[in-house]
C-alpha cells in the first residue's frame, strides 16, 4: 500500500519535473530566437500586415536588400508562369515550358523562408538519423501542399464557383489549422524529449529511469522494433501535415488563372511540377539537418559517454522546443493580425 | 561508428551553435515570406477644379491577368459570361475601402508639402481582355490653390503590389481647370534623374520616405508655372 502511494507520488513528481523541463526549454528557445531576431532586425518587426486587394493572407515582406532581390525574382517567375499559361492557350502543345517554369518556381520559391522547412529540419535533428526518411518527408509535404491547393480549387472554384473572398477565408482557416498542428507537434516533441533528458540524467546519476519516461522515446535500450516503427511513421505523418497543409497562395492564383483559360488540367500538372521543385530544395535543407545531427552525434562520441548522451538529449530537446516556439510564434502572429482587424 | 578522439565541450557547443544558427535562419525568417503576387499597371490624373485648385488624384489601376482571374471568380452572378460593372461593384468598394490602411499607395506633395487624403470616391471596376481595372478618385482633404509643383509617387513600400506606370504618354495627365502644366514621369527602376536640371522643390518632392520600396516607386512631377 505504502509502496503504491510512494510510486504515485514519484510519478506525479516526474510528470511535473518533465513539464518544467519542457517549459524551460521552450522559454529558453523563445528567448534565444527573440534575441537573434533582435540582432538581425534591431527595429521591431511590424506585425504581419493585412494584405491589400483581399488576397489570402501572407506575412509581411522583407525590406532588406536581399529580400528585395528574392521578391524581384519571385515576381519574374510569376510573370513567366502567366506568360507560359497564355502561350499554352495559343499553342496547345506548349505544355513543357509551363511545367519547366513551374518546376523552377518551386525550387526557387522553397529557397525562400517558410515554416515548413523549419519544422522538417528541427524534427529531423530531434528524432531522425535516416536520410531516406528525411527525403520522404520533404517529398510528401510538398505533394500534400500541391494536393491541398488542387483540391481547394477543384471543389471551390470548379464545383461550387465561390468568390475569391470565400476561397480566402477557407485558406485562412486551413492556415490556422496548420499552425495549430505545428504547435501541437512542437509541444508533444518537447514533452517527449524532456522525459528523455530527465531519464538520461537519472541514468547518469545511477538512478533506474522510470519506464514511463522512456515510453515514447528510446534512451539506450532499443525498444521493440515493431512499435518503434509504427510510432515513427505516425510521427512522420504529423510532420508532413505540419509542414505541408497550408497551400501556397501563388499556386491557388495560378490554378484559378489556368481554370479561367480553360486549362485546368495543365494547371494541375504545373502545380505538381512546382511541388517536385519545392521537394528538391527542402530535401537539401533536410540533408543538412540530418548531417548536422550525425555530426553532433559523432562529436559527442557515440552514446557510450554519459555526458555525451546528455548533450545529445539537450540538443534534441532544443530542436523540439524550437518547433513549439515556431508554432506559437505563427499563432501569435495570426492572433495579433486578427486582433488588429 | 567513427569515434571522435576529442570530446571537448567546446566542440559540442560549436555544433550546437551551428545547429541553432541554421534553425534560426530557416525558421525564424519565415516572418519575411512574401510574394509580389499582384502587378498593377497604373495611370493617374491630377484633378483641378474650375478655380485652378487641385482637388485630388484620379487613379486607374489595371491588375495582372492571373490575379484578375482570381478575384473575379464566382462574380459573374447572372452567368452570362460577361462581368458587368454592377457585378464588380461590391469588389470595387471592398478594395478601395481597404486602401486607407496602405495610405492608398500614394504619396502626394504640393509645393513640397505632403498632403492627406479623404475617403476615395467614384470607385468602379471594369473587366476587359482578362484584366480587371480599378478606377477611383482620391480626394484631397480640401482643395489646394497656388499650385506650383506637384510631386506624385505611386508605390507599395513592401513591394507586395508591384506598381508600374503604363508605358504610354497618358500615364500621368491633368484634368479639369485651365492650368497648363509640364509633366515629367520617372518609372519604377529607371530612376535616372541626374541629367535634368533640378530645382530645390524637385528634390523636396523626391525625398518622401527612405524605404527600400522607393526603388520601385513611380514618380511624376507636375510643374505648373
Amino acid at each position: 500500500m505504502s509502496g503504491i502511494l510512494h510510486s504515485t507520488t514519484t510519478r506525479r513528481q516526474r510528470v511535473i519535473s518533465r513539464l518544467i523541463v519542457a517549459a524551460l526549454a521552450i522559454l529558453l528557445i523563445a528567448g534565444i530566437c527573440a534575441l537573434i531576431a533582435w540582432l538581425l532586425w534591431p527595429t521591431p518587426i511590424r506585425p504581419p500586415q493585412k494584405i491589400p486587394f483581399g488576397l489570402a493572407r501572407e506575412a509581411a515582406a522583407p525590406t532588406s536588400g536581399f529580400g528585395s532581390l528574392i521578391l524581384n525574382m519571385q515576381g519574374q517567375f510569376y510573370k513567366a508562369l502567366e506568360t507560359s499559361i497564355l502561350a499554352l492557350k495559343e499553342n496547345g502543345t506548349a505544355l513543357w515550358p509551363l511545367l519547366d517554369i513551374g518546376f523552377a518556381y518551386g525550387v526557387f520559391h522553397a529557397a525562400g523562408p517558410g515554416h515548413g522547412k523549419g519544422v522538417i529540419s528541427a524534427y529531423l535533428v530531434a528524432n531522425e538519423r535516416s536520410l531516406f526518411k528525411g527525403l520522404a518527408v520533404c517529398l510528401a509535404a510538398a505533394l500534400l501542399q500541391a494536393v491541398v491547393a488542387v483540391s481547394l480549387v477543384s471543389i471551390l472554384a470548379v464545383m461550387l464557383r465561390v468568390t475569391a473572398a470565400t476561397m480566402n477565408s477557407l485558406t485562412n482557416i486551413i492556415e490556422i489549422a496548420s499552425f495549430a498542428i505545428v504547435t501541437l507537434l512542437g509541444l508533444l516533441m518537447s514533452w517527449r524529449k524532456a522525459g528523455k533528458l530527465i531519464a538520461v540524467v537519472d541514468v547518469n546519476r545511477g538512478i533506474r529511469p522510470d519506464p514511463a519516461d522512456l515510453l515514447c522515446d528510446h534512451v539506450h535500450l532499443p525498444p521493440p522494433d515493431e512499435i518503434d516503427r509504427i510510432g515513427k511513421w505516425r510521427d512522420l505523418a504529423g510532420v508532413v501535415l505540419a509542414a505541408g497543409t497550408r497551400p501556397c497562395s501563388g499556386a491557388l492564383i495560378m490554378l484559378v488563372f489556368a481554370l479561367s483559360q480553360g486549362l485546368f488540367a495543365s494547371g494541375v500538372l504545373a502545380t505538381l511540377a512546382m511541388a517536385l521543385g519545392t521537394a528538391i530544395t527542402t530535401s537539401i535543407i533536410a540533408m543538412l539537418a540530418v548531417f548536422a545531427k550525425n555530426l553532433a552525434l559523432r562529436l559527442a562520441g557515440g552514446r557510450s559517454s554519459a555526458s555525451a548522451a546528455i548533450g545529445i538529449a539537450v540538443l534534441e530537446l532544443t530542436a523540439a522546443a524550437f518547433v513549439a516556439v515556431l508554432g506559437l510564434s505563427l499563432m501569435t502572429g495570426l492572433w495579433i493580425e486578427i486582433g488588429s482587424t | 561508428m567513427i569515434r571522435s578522439p576529442t570530446r571537448s565541450p567546446g566542440l559540442k557547443a560549436a555544433a550546437l551553435a551551428l545547429f541553432m544558427a541554421v534553425i534560426a535562419v530557416f525558421g525564424f525568417s519565415n516572418a519575411a515570406s512574401a510574394h509580389p503576387h499582384v502587378f498593377v499597371s497604373a495611370k493617374a490624373s491630377v484633378v483641378f477644379n474650375s478655380d485652378g485648385e487641385m482637388t485630388g488624384v484620379r487613379h486607374s489601376w489595371t491588375f495582372d491577368k492571373p490575379y484578375s482571374a482570381y478575384i473575379v471568380q464566382g462574380l459573374d452572378t447572372n452567368n452570362d459570361g460577361v462581368l458587368s460593372e454592377e457585378e464588380l461593384a461590391p469588389l470595387a468598394r471592398e478594395n478601395t475601402e481597404g486602401l486607407a490602411e496602405f495610405e492608398y499607395f500614394t504619396v502626394l506633395k504640393i509645393n513640397g508639402k505632403e498632403q492627406k487624403f479623404d475617403t476615395p470616391r467614384e470607385e468602379r471596376m471594369t473587366f476587359a481582355d482578362g484584366n480587371v481595372t480599378l478606377h477611383f478618385l482620391l480626394p484631397l482633404k480640401k482643395p489646394v490653390g497656388a499650385i506650383r509643383i506637384v510631386g506624385l509617387e505611386i508605390y507599395d513600400p513592401t513591394y507586395f503590389v508591384a506598381f508600374n506606370l503604363v508605358n504610354t504618354d497618358d500615364a500621368i495627365t491633368t484634368a479639369g481647370g485651365s492650368r497648363n502644366c509640364a509633366i515629367t514621369v520617372t518609372r519604377a527602376k529607371q530612376a535616372d534623374i541626374s541629367q535634368q536640371s533640378l530645382s530645390e522643390d524637385f528634390f523636396e518632392t523626391l525625398t518622401a520616405k527612405s524605404d527600400f520600396g522607393l526603388q520601385f516607386a513611380n514618380r511624376a512631377v507636375v510643374a505648373c508655372p
